[in-house]
């Protein structure tokens, strides 16, 4: 591998989890579970749905943590001492991001990675919110790709 | 109980936009202990009306990120349960009998 910028590595890698993620995306779509019952006791669905879940963590973290930072230096923004929070209000300012959709997908994220008491029909809803999510990001990282042209 | 004022208030806002009005929103959990530190920000949200499965998620959702957006991100749990309405999941009923009232919806 040669060397990259930062934002050429965090291109590449969250490309890497884009292709994945989108792979599942299609997968799910094409026989998408009808609810709880049908969907844990699907072997097949639930590999789908665990991969798509994992590659919209992956690619979540890799444009916060590699991505926003990469960009910002990129276009050479003074962000070094700025919040989380304000670096994605710079970067919608910008026109890279929607900042509301994003913490949105943060709260996605972060409820994936616990238990919750949940009702099974809530606990579906969540599950088809996560996907529709991880749909609607995938489609955001491809326009922040594209404008980025690198 | 532990909550900062800018706390409250953000609680307080993001509520009136996300629930319905007369909807109560009540702290439980380990910040009403001010002998300990830090921990999840634990919330029960009564709406008066029961709400279908996908809107609970969606405004459940919304209502955290509008908190994120304030507070940053942070462990921030949400019981969204109707008034009224018996919920015997021990979480609820723990929620239910110790949590105080922070705020509710004005219509």
């Amino acid at each position: 591998m040669t060397t990259k910028s930062p934002l050429g590595t965090a291109i590449w890698e969250a490309d890497r989890h884009l292709d994945t993620l989108e792979a599942a995306l299609q997968d799910w779509q094409a026989a998408p579970a009808a609810n709880l019952a049908v969907l844990e006791t699907d072997r097949e669905k639930l590999r789908i749905l665990d991969q798509l879940l994992f590659r919209f963590t992956k690619l979540q973290d890799a444009m916060g943590q590699r991505l926003v930072p990469a960009t910002l230096a990129a276009l050479s923004e003074p962000f070094e001492d700025w919040s989380m929070i304000d670096r994605l209000n710079r970067l919608e300012k910008l026109g890279y991001l929607d900042v509301d959709a994003w913490l949105r997908w943060r709260e996605t994220r972060n409820r994936l990675a616990h238990e919750y008491p949940d009702h099974p029909e809530t606990r579906f809803a969540a599950i088809q919110a996560a996907v529709a999510a991880a749909r609607a990001m995938a489609n955001a990282y491809r326009a922040w790709r594209a404008k980025l042209n690198p | 109980m532990r909550l900062m004022p800018k706390e409250i208030a953000a609680i307080d806002l993001a509520a009136r936009e996300c629930f319905a009005p007369r909807s109560m929103v009540r702290l439980f959990g380990s910040r009403l202990d001010d002998s300990r530190r830090g921990g999840d920000i634990d919330l029960l949200v009564e709406p008066p009306m029961p709400l279908k499965p996908q809107e609970l998620v969606e405004r459940r959702n919304r209502f955290i990120a509008r908190l994120y957006r304030v507070l940053g991100e942070r462990r921030i749990d949400v019981l969204i349960v109707p008034a009224g309405v018996p919920d015997e999941r021990p979480v609820v009923r723990a929620a239910r009998r110790d949590g105080r009232l922070l705020t509710q919806v004005t219509g």
